[in-house]
């Protein structure tokens, strides 16, 4: 056993006591009781304990892979008394006494931010001779000022002053926990500044829908704050003095999770701050209109796409620098959610905190949500559907018209990859004998009710695909291997997958496909099936049964699923060349995994690091760093190992 | 100056460079190994450093499998496996090189000395600054001549990772300049001349050094090389081991470099 708890409780007298524990629940019931749990810094030393008589120093590092790296590496004593958890408070050492914590923290500090030193005697925390160093705001704070929001109306203003308060304590919280979040704390108040502006606006003038568009305002204030809250608990547990605030999630009550989301951040900052440099959204925005329009359906009756080989449409062969700040998601972890995108937050499963190290809940999945917001930022600007005339898109679509420049163009082709969508899937019916003969639905000419219906129904599939397209090449490297497992593993224990294993399976092939040797449809089709194929069975020998990825592999072992698939895929492959030839950016890709503390071994990329060791690297690349932990992680949560793992991980993202 | 280096020991020798506050000499090190007194075949100045030649005494199953020994190897205590060791101080600070023509000599030493210092801080190996290596070479700022450059290919799939470019001036060179922006330094090798002698040294990323060990004029013109890149590409000290990290360079892979003599 290598998991133990670190709990509190006050006893009858009022006095704090302490104990270690292999369960949380003793400590949960008693009077004010927390608990944590904490691991071995080395895997296999020896599990967390107390001193009969001594002292405990709480650390609240900087870096806690730095400071690990020296404290394991360069204290050879202390190593064997050093422990990990999810906290702040990061790096427990137990020593025998209060002056060899002192001089140990006077040795460390320029790596520490803060410090607790509990004295303990007998399982009694003697707080008289107990030391707190809380950390001091960074110097280069700057906290975010209250949005004025007098001139406001009832309910947006209650939810202003309400989200000053929360703004408030994130602030003064990140600044002494985590300065490095500045940017977000500032970005949030701005996304809520310009709302307020908006509602002031909307307020003053009588335009057409403003209570409508008011509504819609608001509602986004809630979700602000709702998230706000949320990040400020999480972030801001386990602050010091320890044991003064309770974070209400019994099993890390005590410490609290704030390394952890500092890991999170660092994970989303580097995801958000790559895209943002490249900005694919404002280069078709800018330079699209400026460029000539190229023939959007040409490739659907020939399937030949080479007429796309332009090499001034390419979004990597457009330098535009980036004309706005990047919007920026609150990263933080949710059981509700799991991992999802929405305007203002990105959540990671909650099961990151104890599983991260496993296949299922592997932290690369945040990478598909990110690209959702990315993805849905282009296609916002290509195209809204919801947009009052869409006269002259339809003109332009039934007249088989170019368009006047590469951005009407690309808008024809996104039209053309619903149409083919809604086309593939009813010949695939009637071939499978779902239907008798096909419906009709596409007449000649589209209609503006036509043209809405097909988005609402295949903009999630178009937008799905480029974003696995992307995902496989970005963060996969194209690994087939790693990438089939981490989504279907991840997909195996989401309920609503098994109701839909043909639309995921459609999804993963249209990835794979991306790699396939270019050919005629059935060619690629036959080409990604049989290595997806190969690569479900080899998760097929899990210790848990997986029912989606054995409906997977009986969907495409069976010859009339395997037509069906093969005939929607027809209309996949339109979608995954329109984002091969416009919106596959190798700088993207190369900015994204660009780490010089990375070897190459038998042709991989590697860290070459081993669960456990420290050796004081900065991981520039969270994704590579993922990346490369992947294949050693376990398929499955549950053991000890594996959330001693992802707390070793995450911290060394920190 | 013991010139030839003997003929078994002229193949490719792999270094590292180490940083520990206990390792300023040679004596140093043979006392951390526990090896008493050391008598060093040769030593030698290349500009700041001091450069001895070894014969560290062990077993032979550190020589490579592969390899007929010859007898002229066989010391009273032991193989004589050949190992320099050079030390200089930069910015106030010992540095040391060892180097074997056997990898598995180097991890030997590695986890004993790492024994050794338990105690007290660990090993630091230093490895050099690529990317701002290539900069000062791009900026011809070196004395240093670079003939081959290799690159981490970023955006490639599975199938390719490391790409070199040779030649001349191959940083300067439009294929250098059409994938740089998808590519990050990884190694060089570089060439050092005193007028009449010329002599390669191979440098990458995470700390790993090779060269083409003849004799030791041409050991010093290595050192004096190494002097220079370090010079240009401030170096970063880290905890691993780089061999642990270096792709899979055995005795077995000598022939890919036997080509780094001169003629």
């Amino acid at each position: 056993m290598s998991k133990r708890y670190l709990g509190i409780w006050l006893d009858a007298e009022g006095n704090r006591r302490v104990a270690a524990s292999s369960s949380a629940v003793g400590f949960l019931s008693r009077s004010h009781g927390q608990a944590s749990p904490l691991f071995p810094a080395i895997p296999g030393g020896r599990e967390f304990s107390l001193p009969e008589v001594g002292a405990v120093l709480f650390i609240v590092a900087r870096s806690p892979s730095s400071l690990l790296a020296k404290l394991i590496n360069d204290y050879g004593d202390v190593k064997v008394n050093t422990y990990i958890g999810h906290g702040h408070a990061a790096i427990v050492v137990c020593q025998p006494s209060l002056q060899e914590c002192e001089a140990l923290a006077t040795a460390l500090s320029p790596e520490i931010r803060g410090f607790e030193i509990w004295t303990i005697s007998g399982g009694l925390v003697l707080t008289e001779q107990s030391i707190l160093c809380e950390p001091l705001p960074d110097g280069s704070w700057i906290q975010p000022t209250p949005v004025e929001f007098s001139h406001l109306q009832s309910e947006a203003r209650a939810q202003v002053e309400q989200f000053n308060s929360n703004l408030a304590l994130l602030g003064r919280l990140a600044s002494m926990y985590a300065p490095e979040t500045a940017e977000l704390c500032l970005a949030i108040r701005e996304s809520v500044a310009f709302i307020v502006e908006r509602l002031l606006e909307l307020q003053e003038g009588a335009e057409e829908g403003s209570v409508h568009e008011s509504i819609g305002l608001e509602a986004h204030l809630v979700e602000v704050n709702s998230i706000l809250t949320i990040y400020s608990s999480q972030l801001g547990s386990g602050s010091l003095p320890l044991g003064e605030d309770l974070f209400p999630v019994g099993e890390y009550s005590l410490l609290g999770i704030g390394a952890m989301c500092r890991g999170a951040w660092r994970i989303y900052s580097h995801l958000n701050q790559t895209f943002s440099q490249h900005d694919h959204a404002g280069i078709v925005q800018r330079a699209y209109p400026l460029l000539p329009p190229f023939d959007p359906y040409a490739p659907r009756g020939r399937v030949d796409y080479s007429g796309w080989n332009q090499h001034a449409i390419r979004v990597e062969n457009l330098d535009e620098a980036p004309e706005a700040e990047a919007r920026l998601h609150i990263p933080y972890f949710s059981s509700r959610w799991g991992f999802h995108e929405s305007w203002n937050a990105i959540s990671l499963s909650w099961q990151c905190l104890y599983a991260a190290a496993t296949k299922e809940w592997n932290l690369l999945t945040i990478t598909h949500e990110y690209l959702h917001a990315h993805i849905r930022d282009i296609f916002g600007v290509i195209f809204d559907p919801s947009a009052a005339d869409v006269s002259q898109v339809l003109s332009d679509y039934n007249g088989k018209s170019r368009g006047d420049n590469a951005l009407a163009s690309m808008r024809l082709a996104y039209i053309e990859a619903v149409v083919m969508i809604e086309t593939m899937t009813d010949l695939s019916e009637v071939v499978s004998g779902t239907r008798q003969q096909i419906p009709g639905t596409i007449p000649d000419r589209l209609t503006e009710h036509l043209l809405r219906d097909l988005f609402k129904r295949h903009t999630e599939l178009v937008h799905e695909i480029v974003v696995h397209v992307l995902d496989y090449w970005y963060i996969f490297d194209g690994r087939d291997d790693v990438y089939v497992n981490s989504i279907w593993s991840s997909w195996s224990l989401v309920p609503s997958v098994a109701s839909r294993v043909p639309y995921y399976v459609l999804r993963t092939l249209a990835s794979l496909a991306s790699t396939s040797p270019p050919g005629t449809n059935p060619a690629m089709f036959e080409d990604a099936a049989s290595r997806l194929l190969a690569c479900l069975k080899s998760m097929g020998s899990r210790e848990r049964e997986r029912p989606v990825v054995n409906e997977a592999i009986r969907l495409l072992e069976d010859k009339e699923s395997r037509q069906k698939l093969g005939i929607q895929f027809a209309a996949s492959r339109f979608v995954v060349e329109i984002t091969l030839h416009f919106f596959k950016d190798s700088r993207l890709n190369a900015a994204l995994v660009r780490d010089g503390g990375m070897a190459v071994i038998d042709g991989h990329r590697t860290y070459n690091m081993q669960f456990g060791d420290y050796p004081g690297l900065v991981i520039e690349s969270p994704v590579a760093f993922l990346l490369d932990r992947f294949p050693g992680y376990e398929d499955q949560a549950g053991s000890e190992r594996v959330e001693h793992e992802s707390i070793w991980q995450m911290l060394q993202l920190v | 100056m013991a010139n030839r280096t003997s003929p078994t020991e002229q193949r490719p020798f792999t270094a590292v460079i180490v940083r520990h506050s206990q390792l300023e000499s040679l004596q140093d090190l043979s006392s951390l190994l526990g090896l008493g007194r050391a008598k060093p075949v040769s030593e030698f100045a290349a500009g700041e450093w001091t450069v001895w030649r070894w014969e560290y005494l062990h077993r032979r199953n550190l020589y490579p499998a592969g390899l007929v020994g010859l007898g002229e190897r066989n010391r009273e205590g032991g193989w004589a496996h050949d190992l320099y060791v050079a030390q200089r101080v930069v910015a106030g600070t010992s540095f040391m090189v060892l180097a074997s023509p056997y990898v598995r000599l180097l991890r030997q030493l590695d986890e004993e000395l790492r024994v050794a210092v338990a105690n007290g801080p660990a090993l630091r190996y230093l490895n050099i600054d690529m990317p701002r290596v290539f900069e000062s070479f791009q900026s011809g700022k070196s004395s240093l001549t670079a003939t081959k450059v290799t690159l981490e290919i970023l955006d490639e799939l599975e199938n390719l990772e490391l790409v070199s470019l040779t030649g001349s001036n191959p940083l300067n060179s439009k294929l250098h300049a059409q994938i740089k922006s998808v590519a990050e330094p990884y190694a060089i090798r570089v060439e050092y001349s005193n007028g009449l002698q010329r002599a390669r040294l191979s440098v990458d990323r995470v700390g790993n050094l090779w060269w083409y060990q003849t004799d030791e004029t041409k050991t010093r013109l290595i050192f004096l090389a190494l002097d220079e890149l370090i010079k240009m590409g401030a170096a970063n000290v880290g905890l691993r081991l780089p061999l642990d990290l270096k792709y899979k360079r055995d005795q077995n892979s000598a022939a890919d470099d036997s080509n780094l003599e001169d003629s």
